[in-house]
């Protein structure tokens, strides 16, 4: 490959990092702004005044350019929120209102749960309707929202991420909310003997059996075991059924009982490896920081 | 006998019974999974036996478990997903695998009644997805330089897949001829500038499908490129700045899997009379069909649950470029 101009014949041996490189003062540049200096020729006036400047490598010039620019030259775009984009925002602003799912986590979620369309999704989660409006954005069908806890008082699901997405009344009517417990007076949990349920409580909702064909939970007050035995029965057979965690051992305690009850098989415990790439000519090359947690999930299919 | 209404795979009915004509994704193990398209009189056959179909057409349910004919064993029929029918495909190429193919429908942002175009077509596995999430307004035109793939996808996309009409497959080097397609009988413009969602290109020289993609995406439409070598990313990614797309993004995303433990110790004070086994039995991808597990179950069920990583992983897929048109 050709060596780049200015790249291969310059580098930092003589520059020396002491801040006298600029000779405009703070003072003087907060001058030329208030006087109405517009951003791209302010920088072509603090670029004048660097003795630097000449010394540095093309590729350090750009690096110089774009550190001005975001200092004196700000542009935004404004941007319709979508689930990838206020994934990515809250994972990077405050990641703990979404209880840390990342956005290729996120991806992955919807992949392994089979959303599409036809979706009849039972989603037990925390993330203030991040995941319900994700969900909505694909069209499914509907989705059954199901609070958890609370005691005797019925909590309502959080929606203020929900909000953001600026959706539809129609869109919004595909998602139903109801608590846990109206749930376990119509389905006792499976893993009481047959001769201890209710029998007419059991009889009673045969609309809302095995009615579900996609479930996904994204809870950290309540073990998922616990979750997943109180609406085993709204499931249906050959349905998958995805978990997602920010601590590995939960799910494999979740994994465990799940496959020596042989209530689920393909059980999958996997994490996202993900690492965003620099790329430039003559640079390129991964990106230096990196985020190390995606969370991690169970997926695994129902069965008979 | 001629199949009857050939609904989408993805089709869920309420009714779980399996019907003939349906397509079933037979379950031998974690590693084993078939496609079977359910037939009157047909026999499916494996080391377990004979499972003929009309004992499961109209008896079993999706998700039950079947014995064969002689009761040496049994599988679970279930409904397609994306996921498994990545995993079951017969390979005519390299494919995608679900954590890419789950990172492009999420970073292409696909919804239903979008207009995608790919190439190439490959094996389907994509395209398969693709249409899934666009279903059932949208429409997938896919490009393949290969006429024996062509032919094949188009095969499996109107038949088992029940695709008809949500596809369009064109036998084409798109580097060349670009992405403006018409219909040949009817002189109908299929594929205009400026008519188009989402590209998304896997191809051995990128670089030169940039600018045709550029010319069909509408404003704001987005672009996916997939590419093993980083030499290829860097010709695409410069590309893409040229003709006008921003937000030019180059992720690379590998998934890690564990494997779930059982691990019991014995102590370091162990006296002889202790009937201690240190056994460290696997749970997870080796669950299999058939007799022989209950041994194995009850070892299984002592000891604490531990997760142990996988050493045989993936190393690398191919780096993953996403941007948007100007």
């Amino acid at each position: 490959m050709a060596p780049v101009d200015g790249v291969v014949d310059k580098d930092n041996r003589d520059i020396v990092d002491n801040n006298t490189a600029q000779k405009l003062t703070q003072v003087e540049i907060e001058a030329l702004k208030r006087s109405g200096m517009k951003g791209g020729d302010l920088i072509k006036h603090i670029v004048e005044n660097s003795e630097s400047w000449n010394k540095r490598t093309k590729f350090s010039q750009e690096k110089y350019l774009k550190k001005k620019m975001q200092k004196y030259a700000v542009t935004f775009e404004i941007k319709k929120p979508t689930a990838l984009e206020l994934c990515e925002a809250y994972t990077q602003t405050q990641p703990q209102r979404i209880l840390s799912l990342r956005a290729d986590t996120l991806g992955l979620m919807m992949q392994m749960a089979n959303i599409n369309q036809e979706s009849r999704v039972l989603l037990i989660d925390k993330t203030r309707g991040l995941l319900a409006g994700a969900l909505i954005e694909k069209n499914v069908k509907e989705i059954l929202h199901v609070e958890l806890g609370g005691g005797g008082q019925q909590i309502k699901m959080q929606t203020d991420i929900l909000m953001e997405y600026n959706l539809h009344p129609y869109q919004q009517k595909r998602l139903s909310h109801t608590h846990i417990s109206n749930i376990q007076k119509t389905f006792p949990s499976p893993t009481v003997p047959a001769d201890q349920r209710d029998q007419f409580l059991t009889k009673l909702a045969p609309a809302q059996k095995h009615y579900y064909n996609s479930v996904i939970f994204l809870h950290d007050e309540f073990h998922p075991i616990e979750i997943i035995d109180a609406v085993f029965d709204l499931i249906q057979p050959s349905a998958p059924i995805v978990v997602f965690h920010t601590h590995l051992h939960i799910l494999s305690q979740l994994r465990d009982h799940l496959t020596i009850s042989k209530m689920v098989i393909m059980t999958k415990l996997e994490e996202l490896w993900t690492r965003e790439q620099q790329v430039l000519p003559m640079r390129t090359h991964p990106h230096m920081s990196m985020h190390g947690a995606s969370g991690f999930l169970f997926s695994g299919i129902k069965v008979l | 006998m001629e199949a009857t209404t050939q609904s989408s795979i993805y089709t869920y009915k309420r009714d779980n019974l399996i019907k003939e004509g349906d397509l079933v994704f037979v379950y031998e193990s974690a590693d084993s999974i078939k496609q079977i398209t359910m037939k009157r009189g047909a026999i499916y056959n494996n080391k377990f036996g004979q499972f003929p179909h009309n004992d499961i057409i109209d008896q079993a349910e999706f998700g039950q478990k079947v014995y064969s004919k002689q009761m040496k064993g049994w599988v679970y029929m279930l409904r397609p997903t994306s996921h498994a029918y990545t995993n079951s495909l017969a390979q005519r190429t390299q494919i995608l695998y679900t954590p890419d193919i789950s990172q492009v429908l999420f970073r292409l942002e696909l919804k239903p009644g979008m207009r995608v175009v790919e190439s190439g077509t490959g094996s389907g596995s994509l395209s398969t997805s693709i249409i899934r999430q666009i279903l059932p307004q949208g429409h997938l035109f896919t490009y393949e330089f290969n006429a024996v793939r062509a032919e094949k996808a188009r095969e499996d996309f109107e038949g088992k897949l029940g695709f008809k009409g949500l596809v369009t497959v064109t036998h084409r080097d798109v580097l060349s001829n670009g992405f403006l397609l018409k219909d040949e009988e009817s002189d109908t413009i299929l594929v205009s500038e400026n008519s188009i969602d989402a590209v998304f290109l896997d191809l051995p020289r990128p670089q030169d499908a940039v600018e045709h993609a550029y010319k069909v995406l509408r404003k704001q439409g987005r672009l996916c490129n997939f590419s093993p070598c980083i030499e290829q990313v860097q010709k695409a990614v410069e590309q893409m700045a040229q003709v006008g797309f921003y937000e030019i993004r180059t992720f690379e995303t590998l998934s890690r899997d564990y494997i779930t433990s059982h691990l019991t110790f014995e102590s370091i004070n162990k006296k002889p009379e202790d009937d201690a086994d240190s056994v460290v039995k696997e749970t997870g991808a080796g669950a299999g069909a058939g007799a022989g597990g209950r041994r194995q179950q009850k070892q299984r069920e002592k000891g604490m649950v531990a997760e142990l990583p996988r050493a045989d992983i993936r190393g690398h897929t191919g780096y993953l470029t996403f941007a948007i048109k100007f």
